[in-house]
């Protein structure tokens, strides 16, 4: 279990509301979001497609796209508001307070510019770095992500990397100015499971060394369990449970839908069961309560869990094929 | 992770130089065809003894001979020098005249597809009004207002041909625009400018290098048709339209040389042009 700190998150999200206009009515794709990541710390964010873990780490780095805007809430970084000034803050942190990792480095990277280029471009704009220091800085970047010969692939065109490499190199520009918290949106969900193990190793490592807290997001709960401190669980637009224990959460999980998402984990040990599916998919956005969420109720030190019915238990609980 | 590394080849340029071209002929005869004729006219006073501009009322509409290699015009002027030094104008301006539309037209696509919203819409209904005119009656009319000359021909040709640079740009941006690639430089802290010109610019940027091959040959008719009509070169510098529209009352007569002649160098150059633009598109879509 991680200490506790008198001081503020180094990122917490409060409350967060992201609306969808779509037609003439705006829909809630956010719904009072709530989640918080220390230094050090990995969070896991986990639910199902649609249930806006993605749309989470776009609105904080105000990457939404046009047709959604932030409603309600606020993404405090280091206790300040980054919603509050209008972008200029938030901006600001971009790169050096709060980098992210994508899911597809094959799109993420510029395909014309040197990998050892662009991993420090933003870092040698900010410094004022010379060719000389810029390239210095990316060698090391690059040692650090585990490339073997950086000098050498410092030349390289994306294209010319494997993807697990394009991987490396992502995360290279991701930590590029020492970020506080870094945002990984699935990094490992289009690699291979042994260039998966490498780079969750690559995480871990990167975790101690720099000090910074993840927010990772993935549909992976072996990832979860291997790599992350914490977990935090979203359906539907809003987070359902959290824990900044994993063991514990794993152990009991006390919402309807946090335990047939776990119930849905394959399991080699034990006796031989048939597989079993999540009851039903989130229902899409335009079908989806437009009530403000009820906030999540503390049951336990660093745990909360949002208010369900007996109904949702049964919702959750139907089996599949039912 | 050394397995790949066989990309010390190919990031010499002079391999990849060699690779384009040996897989792809058009481009190759292009430039030679092109080559040659840059050759010419950039060597043109060794080609030729005579001065483009000298008249010699004593040897008027000759044949080709040993003296003058492709005759002499109405005015006893040397052809064969009058080509090569109408080469070096017509050339010249018509590279010239694709550089700044194509800055121009280059950065206002990507500003355009960067930013979308508002500015897109102003600045693409725009650039619809100025393709809604016929192309030669508004080059003709803009000439005819500024006066002709060299940097009349340059203005009037900037003014309506960033248009297609612009959409080029435009549409590649856009794309480019949706990606995780932009949304990385955005996370990354980047400046807006420098995500333009760094990062933008160069993705999009073949595209309209391709096309801006096909406006130097656009550009030589516009000239050459400018010139034909009186409104371009001035005479008596030499250039392919004015020579046209000079040899065309001897048409008639029997005499085809003096209309001829430039006609086929202004077709050879263009036929050169639009092969090395063929040529690159064929390159630069295989290497993407």
């Amino acid at each position: 279990m991680m200490e506790q700190t008198a001081t503020a998150a180094a990122l917490q999200i409060d409350g967060l509301c992201v609306s969808a206009r779509i037609g003439d009515r705006s829909y809630k794709a956010l719904d009072s979001v709530a989640l918080s990541v220390e230094r050090g710390e990995a969070r896991g964010l986990v639910g199902e497609s649609g249930s806006g873990k993605s749309l989470t780490l776009r609105a904080v780095m105000g990457l939404l796209p046009p047709n959604l805007e932030v409603t309600g809430g606020a993404i405090r970084f280091r206790g300040q508001d980054l919603l509050a000034d209008g972008g200029k803050l938030l901006h600001s942190i971009r790169g050096t307070g709060i980098s992210m990792v994508f899911q597809e480095p094959a799109v993420a990277l510029n395909p014309v510019m040197k990998v050892g280029q662009q991993i420090v471009d933003g870092v040698a704009w900010r410094r004022g770095l010379g060719r000389r220091q810029a390239k210095e800085l990316a060698a090391e970047l690059l040692t650090q992500v585990g490339i073997k010969d950086p000098e050498h692939w410092a030349n390289a065109y994306p294209h010319q990397l494997s993807g697990g490499m394009r991987q490396r190199v992502m995360i290279a520009s991701a930590i590029a100015s020492q970020p506080e918290i870094i945002l990984c949106d699935e990094p490992t969900t289009a690699l291979d499971v042994t260039i998966q193990a490498q780079i969750l190793k690559l995480f871990k490592a990167l975790k101690t060394d720099l000090g910074a807290g993840l927010l990772y997001v993935t549909h992976d709960l072996s990832v979860v369990a291997e790599f992350c401190d914490s977990l935090t669980v979203m359906y539907a637009g809003r987070t359902v449970e959290q824990s900044d224990d994993l063991a514990a959460l794993i152990a009991a999980p006390a919402h309807p839908y946090t335990r047939a998402l776990l119930a849905a984990v394959p399991r080699i040990r034990g006796p031989v069961r048939r597989l079993r599916g999540l009851a039903s998919s989130a229902p899409p956005l335009t079908e989806r309560e437009q009530t403000v969420a009820p906030p999540m109720v503390p049951i336990g030190p660093g745990r909360q869990v949002a208010p369900f019915t007996h109904e949702d238990e049964r919702f959750f609980s139907r089996d599949d094929e039912a | 992770m050394t397995a790949l590394s066989p990309f010390e080849s190919r990031t010499s340029s002079s391999g990849v130089l060699r690779k384009m071209l040996r897989n792809n002929p058009q481009l190759l005869f292009g430039l030679l065809i092109v080559g040659v004729i840059l050759l010419m006219a950039i060597c043109a006073p060794l080609l030729t003894s005579y001065d483009p501009t000298e008249q010699d009322f004593l040897s008027t509409l000759q044949g080709p001979s040993a003296d003058h290699l492709l005759g002499t015009d109405n005015l006893g002027r040397d052809l064969w020098a009058r080509l090569l030094y109408g080469a070096r104008v017509d050339l010249f301006l018509a590279s010239v005249a694709v550089v700044l539309p194509f800055i121009i037209g280059s950065t206002i696509g990507a500003l355009c597809g960067y930013f979308g919203g508002w500015f897109d819409t102003i600045v693409m209904r725009i650039a619809d009004i100025v393709v809604a005119f016929p192309f030669y009656v508004l080059v003709i009319s803009l000439v005819f207002i500024l006066g002709n000359g060299v940097s009349s021909i340059i203005v009037a040709i900037s003014i309506i041909s960033w248009v297609a640079y612009a959409r080029i740009i435009r549409a590649e941006a856009m794309v480019l625009s949706a990606t995780n690639f932009m949304d990385a430089l955005h996370v990354g802290g980047l400046g807006v400018p420098r995500i333009i010109f760094r990062h933008l610019m160069p993705n999009v940027l073949s595209q309209a290098i391709v096309y801006a091959m096909s406006d130097i040959v656009a550009n030589i008719g516009v000239i050459v048709t400018l010139s034909y009509f009186g409104l371009g070169i001035v005479p008596p510098t030499p250039d392919w339209g004015n020579m046209m529209s000079e040899g065309q009352p001897f048409f008639a007569g029997g005499i085809y040389t003096l209309m001829l002649i430039p006609a086929v160098a202004v077709i050879v150059t263009s036929y050169g042009l639009s092969l090395i633009g063929d040529g690159l598109a064929t390159a630069l879509r295989v290497k993407r």
